[in-house]
């Protein structure tokens, strides 16, 4: 909010303090200025003057020479204004002046004829950005005076930023009374009497909603001129930044900018019958509100009607029937108290967010309703020549909750334990009686506009703090003893990991866990269940809990691979979003990485660029290499299902029987969906999965101190034969001394005819206790070949 | 006779050894002169002739001669190889301006780089790492910290909502509640974590980071809170920038703040950076509310504590002199590559 100095000046004295230091005061306790403002800084020598005569220029014909006098003397100013005549009076800037752009002026002349100064515009003065002309000003202005004065140019603004439940602070008077406190000067009330005429019409508010409206004052008034306000009032609204309407209106606006108390004028003579009823809106029902909009109304929204129809849509907006216009002479002043949740449901339902809602929503003072009221009356008999008839006509619910007193405890100690200081009871009596809390010797009574706010005694704890500022409280660390928690499992494996695959070359990237339908289509995954889908989303693309990280990572490649970054090896440790059954979303933490092209930065010598595009039993080695770190042991691989993958090259990774990831290329179909025309490699790890799986201890086994012997063994074997078969044939009859084997060789060619394949391994034979012969290793060597070929279909080459 | 020869043998080895081009060479001369067959003990065969008082005499000779030629052979011989070994050096010679090779190297993201670094200085105070979920429900992510649902405060809050009331979680604060209704105070706990926000522009990412933190225990001060998050400031910071403690509102605690940290373009004195104010907002904190403490059946006036928040893209915003949040989040590996 905005709050123009010069009109906080007029209820607490700010000589001697400036701007900046009262922005830093205000800053240590609790509203945070957002920009300090300077208005007009540069103007000066802006005088008013009259317009005597206007002439038709010599030489040029959209020129006008013009007489002016300023109460003394005439001055001849030359303009290219349109919109003026003779009588006006001016804002105009004599030799010397400066304006807002910083233009100084001097006497000139204008194609051949002398021009001492300038009639100035509204922008010129620095006061709005666009103007249709010379700023025209009330007949009734004095000549001559200095304008920057008169016309509040220049002021400094304080945007300050109040906090949610601050609502008490959202007006000139409520910000006045903070700085009163922290500067201890008394603050100053504006005139509030008024006089009061007698009247026979007797009017009747009805409330049929007690929880909406438990304070309702209305004031009939008679005789009032509308008309433009006077400029004081407009220039102060516009500082503001709320825009000038008319007189009522204008006044109405300011009592509300003034007490944060929002008032609403009806045109009494356009309301049908002397009854008003604060009630429920039906459903269906419809208005037409002061914006010209037609709107649906509902139950849920609280509206003033008079015997024909809705009038307002209480605390949020008047209506168009019986609203002020240039005719209006009479008016019925409404101020109330309308509850903070019910305005804050209707304004947000209705798309409303009115200067009076975001008011009464924070909660505006139960006791300042009618100070605000008398303070509109008082400004309506002073400008608008208006007259108070009858009394007003008043509903006050004193059973209602804000209109009960409030005492929160108060007690010295505790609230030096909780803030860690040793204040003393006296210096904390007085900041809070400063701030009109009535104290008891174990009580603080909370005064009426701060209602809202303090529930409990540590809020008097940070008011005293707040007032004296943070910084003299004490820094302490605390020396108690609290053991930290072990990590759980599953938050080591995704440390581990992520070191790991830095190590390896990876990259980690962090994507949204909003993901697009888009990345279901690409990757063929079937659309998930609506519950994992947002139902305010900002965008499309980012509208649904992913069930993969493969997509985010495919999307990553894609789009560094179109800005050209051609060699990827990058991985992501994320959440992602399952359904275990209706309504019951899951989540699991994965693990993805994904690679392509080179791992070498730009090799120029032949050998180093023959190394390394990764295979699929790269990939695998990196699986197992993450796994063996993470102390997992018994992996096998299954053939993959998964449509995203290229069909002959990928697997399902399993430990026992549960699938714990998968790994292998993308299929090209896919990667034509992300634009990608090179192989990618990815793998792909449910990390919450392994940490399911049991840890494999961390033990020293003994190794053979006694050479060892190689032999190899070289096979001829169909093709169609797999590894896997081979594999646990030689597992079941591996001699007892044979320490572990090795495939070395592995090839396909013509010249061992198409249908067959060469496999070549090693195996090292080695004793625990001594060394073994020759005789011995050939011997064992032997029978086992034989067993080899006599249970496979292969022959030994 | 013998003297002769052994005088004649000398002169002809100094001829040979000054024409000696090699290691090789030097040997052969070690064979020729000196070796079992070598001319040497030619000579010496005919010591016998000799008078037996001349012997050691002549003996000694022929002992010079040996010992003489032997050390020549030898310096001859390390000269010829140093010179042998310096060509082979010389043929593995490489130009050392030449570009180096290097694997793609690997890093973490700088958010997590972050993340870990903040971890690590609340570790050392003693806080437990503590995790939940993303999705959440509006009794853990507002309720339940006094956020009731006409609460003004809720607007600060831009929530995704899924279906039936759930939500993706705009604080990890929620897990403080779910920690303190399953055990007892003490807790010193840290929430990293994932969070949401219905918001996006150049410093605002619709999901984002969050430490969140609580310690929870008898008479615990606002005076520890100061002490705490000056001490994570200034160690991630820099011991030279200054932290200021200025009052907020926060639904959850009572007092609360905000925890600026002394702009480090400026340092202090007002930039475009700081909005001229000398100073950037980094967290908020606060003595945590004893409507929270009651939602989670623990006594108000048996135990009290302190809770931040910390926003980790911010961090890592400011720490790296990132302009936009935006470049965190579209893994250009040109940017993920510097850190």
């Amino acid at each position: 909010m905005k709050f123009p100095l010069s009109w906080i000046a007029d209820y607490v004295d700010l000589t001697g303090i400036t701007p900046s230091e009262l922005a830093d005061r205000l800053n240590r306790s609790g509203f945070e200025v957002e920009e300090v403002i300077n208005v007009g800084e540069s103007l000066c020598n802006i005088i008013t003057g009259r317009i005597e005569s206007i002439s038709k220029h010599p030489n040029a014909d959209r020129l006008q020479v013009t007489q002016i006098f300023d109460g003394a003397t005439i001055h001849q100013v030359v303009t290219g204004a349109q919109n003026i005549s003779e009588g006006d009076i001016v804002p105009v800037s004599l030799p010397g002046a400066v304006l807002a752009n910083g233009l100084t002026i001097k006497p000139s002349q204008l194609r051949g004829v002398p021009s001492n100064g300038m009639l100035c515009s509204e922008t010129e003065l620095g006061i709005s950005d666009t103007a249709s002309g010379i700023w025209i000003l009330d007949p009734a202005t004095q000549l001559g005076v200095d304008f920057v004065v008169e016309g509040l140019l220049k002021d400094t603004i304080l945007d300050v930023s109040i906090l949610p439940n601050r609502g008490d602070c959202q007006s000139m008077l409520g910000l006045a009374r903070e700085i009163s406190v922290l500067l201890n000067r008394p603050l100053r009330l504006p005139p509030m009497d008024y006089s009061v005429t007698e009247s026979i019409e007797k009017w009747q508010i009805n409330i049929t909603e007690p929880e909406v409206c438990p304070i309702y004052f209305g004031q009939r008034v008679d005789r009032v001129t509308n008309g433009v306000a006077p400029l004081k009032m407009r220039r102060r609204l516009a500082l503001a930044g709320i825009r000038s309407v008319d007189r009522i209106v204008d006044i109405t606006n300011y009592v509300m900018l003034e007490t944060g108390q929002p008032l609403h004028a009806f045109d009494k003579n356009e309301l049908s019958g002397t009854t008003l009823t604060v009630g429920n809106a039906m459903s269906g029902e419809m208005a037409q509100t002061l914006d010209d909009e037609v709107r649906e109304l509902n139950v849920r929204i609280p509206v003033i009607r008079d015997e024909a129809s809705v009038v307002a849509i209480a605390g949020v907006m008047g209506g168009q029937r019986g609203s002020i216009s240039e005719k209006t002479t009479a008016l019925f002043l409404e101020a109330a108290y309308f509850s903070p949740t019910r305005v804050r449901k209707s304004r947000s339902e209705l798309g409303l967010r009115t200067e009076s809602a975001i008011r009464f929503e924070k909660g505006v003072d139960p006791n300042g309703v009618r100070f605000a009221l008398h303070r509109a009356l008082h400004l309506l008999q002073e400008l608008a020549g208006a007259t108070s008839v009858g009394a007003s006509v008043e509903h006050m619910d004193v059973t209602h909750p804000i209109l009960a007193e409030r005492d929160v405890a108060f007690n010295s100690e505790k609230i030096n334990r909780l803030l860690g200081t040793d204040y003393s009871r006296s210096d904390m009596a007085q900041v809070l009686t400063s701030l009109g809390f009535d104290l008891s010797e174990t009580t603080a009574r909370v005064p009426s506009w701060r209602r809202h706010d303090i529930k409990e005694w540590p809020c008097l704890a940070e008011e005293i703090a707040r007032i004296q500022g943070y910084d003299p409280i004490p820094e302490a660390l605390d020396f108690r003893m609290v053991v930290q928690e072990k990590p759980s499992r599953l938050s080591t494996i995704a440390t581990v990991s992520e070191t790991f695959w830095v190590d390896q070359g990876f990259q980690q990237v962090q994507t949204f866990t909003m993901v697009s339908p888009d990345d279901f289509k690409a990757t063929q995954i079937p659309m998930p269940s609506e519950w994992l889908q947002i139902q305010n989303p900002l965008t499309p693309s980012e509208s649904i809990l992913r069930r993969y990280l493969m997509p985010s990572l495919l999307r990553t490649v894609s789009y560094n691979l179109k800005r050209q970054n051609t060699d990827l090896q990058l991985f992501e440790v994320g959440k992602v979003f399952y359904l275990a059954q209706q309504g019951e979303i899951r989540e699991h933490l994965v693990c993805g990485a994904i690679c392509t092209g080179n791992r070498f930065v730009s090799p120029y010598s032949e050998a180093e660029k023959a190394a390394e595009q990764p295979s699929f039993f790269h990939l695998k080695g990196l699986v197992e290499e993450l796994l063996s770190q993470l102390r997992v042991c018994g992996i096998s691989y299954g053939v993959s299902v998964y449509p995203q993958y290229h069909p002959h090259m990928s697997a399902d990774i399993r430990i026992g029987d549960i699938t714990i990831g998968n790994v292998g290329f993308f299929h090209p179909d896919i990667l034509e969906n992300y634009d990608i025309r090179q192989p990618v490699g990815y793998i792909g790890l449910n990390l919450s999965g392994i940490a399911g799986v049991p840890v494999v201890p961390m033990e020293f086994k003994s190794f053979g101190r006694f050479p060892h012997t190689r032999r190899d063994l070289a096979i001829l074997a169909p093709r169609t034969l797999g590894y896997q078969d081979i594999d646990a044939k030689i597992r079941e009859y591996l001699p007892g001394d044979a320490a572990h084997y090795f495939l070395f060789d592995q090839f396909e060619s013509d010249k061992i005819g198409m249908d067959n394949k060469s496999l070549a391994f090693g195996f090292i034979y080695q004793n625990m206790d001594r060394t073994l012969s020759d005789d011995e290793v050939n011997h064992a060597h032997d029978e086992f070949c034989r067993k080899l070929t006599d249970s496979l279909p292969i022959s030994i080459r | 006779m013998i003297e002769a020869q052994l005088k004649e043998l000398e002169k002809q080895a100094h001829v040979e050894l000054s024409h000696a081009a090699g290691v090789q060479d030097i040997e052969a001369l070690r064979v020729k002169y000196l070796g079992k067959k070598g001319a040497l003990t030619d000579i010496l065969k005919g010591l016998a002739g000799v008078d037996a008082s001349e012997r050691p005499r002549i003996g000694q000779l022929a002992n010079q001669f040996k010992t003489e030629l032997s050390e020549q052979l030898t310096i001859k011989s390390d000269g010829f190889s140093a010179t042998e070994n310096r060509a082979r050096l010389e043929r593995d010679r490489v130009d050392i301006h030449l570009p180096s090779f290097r694997r793609n190297t690997g890093r973490l993201h700088p958010v997590q780089r972050v993340m870990r670094e903040v971890q690590e200085i609340f570790g050392r105070l003693g806080f437990s790492v503590k995790e939940g979920p993303d999705v959440e429900t509006e009794h853990y992510n507002f309720e339940s910290l006094n956020i009731p649902s006409d609460h003004p405060a809720r607007d600060m809050h831009d929530t995704f909502y899924l279906k039936m009331g759930q939500l993706l979680r705009t604080h990890t604060s929620p897990v403080q509640i779910r920690t303190m209704e399953t055990q007892r105070p003490p807790i010193k706990i840290i929430v990293p974590g994932n969070v949401y926000r219905c918001d996006m522009d150049i410093t605002h990412s619709p999901m984002f980071h969050q430490v969140e933190g609580l310690y929870v225990d008898e008479s615990v001060s606002f005076a520890q809170l100061k002490g705490t998050l000056t001490y994570f400031l200034r160690e991630f910071f820099g011991h030279e920038r200054d932290v200021r403690f200025r009052p907020s509102y926060f639904p959850f605690t009572e007092p609360s703040t905000e925890v600026d940290v002394q702009c480090g373009r400026c340092e202090g004195s007002g930039c475009a950076s700081c909005k001229y104010s000398g100073w950037l907002e980094i967290l908020g904190a606060g003595m945590v509310n004893r409507k929270v403490f009651e939602s989670v059946g623990y006594d108000p006036d048996e135990v009290t504590g302190f809770a931040f928040g910390i926003g980790i893209e911010r961090l890592a915003m400011l720490k790296y002199k990132i302009s936009d949040i935006r470049l965190l989040y579209e893994n250009d590996l040109r940017f993920l590559s510097q850190f």
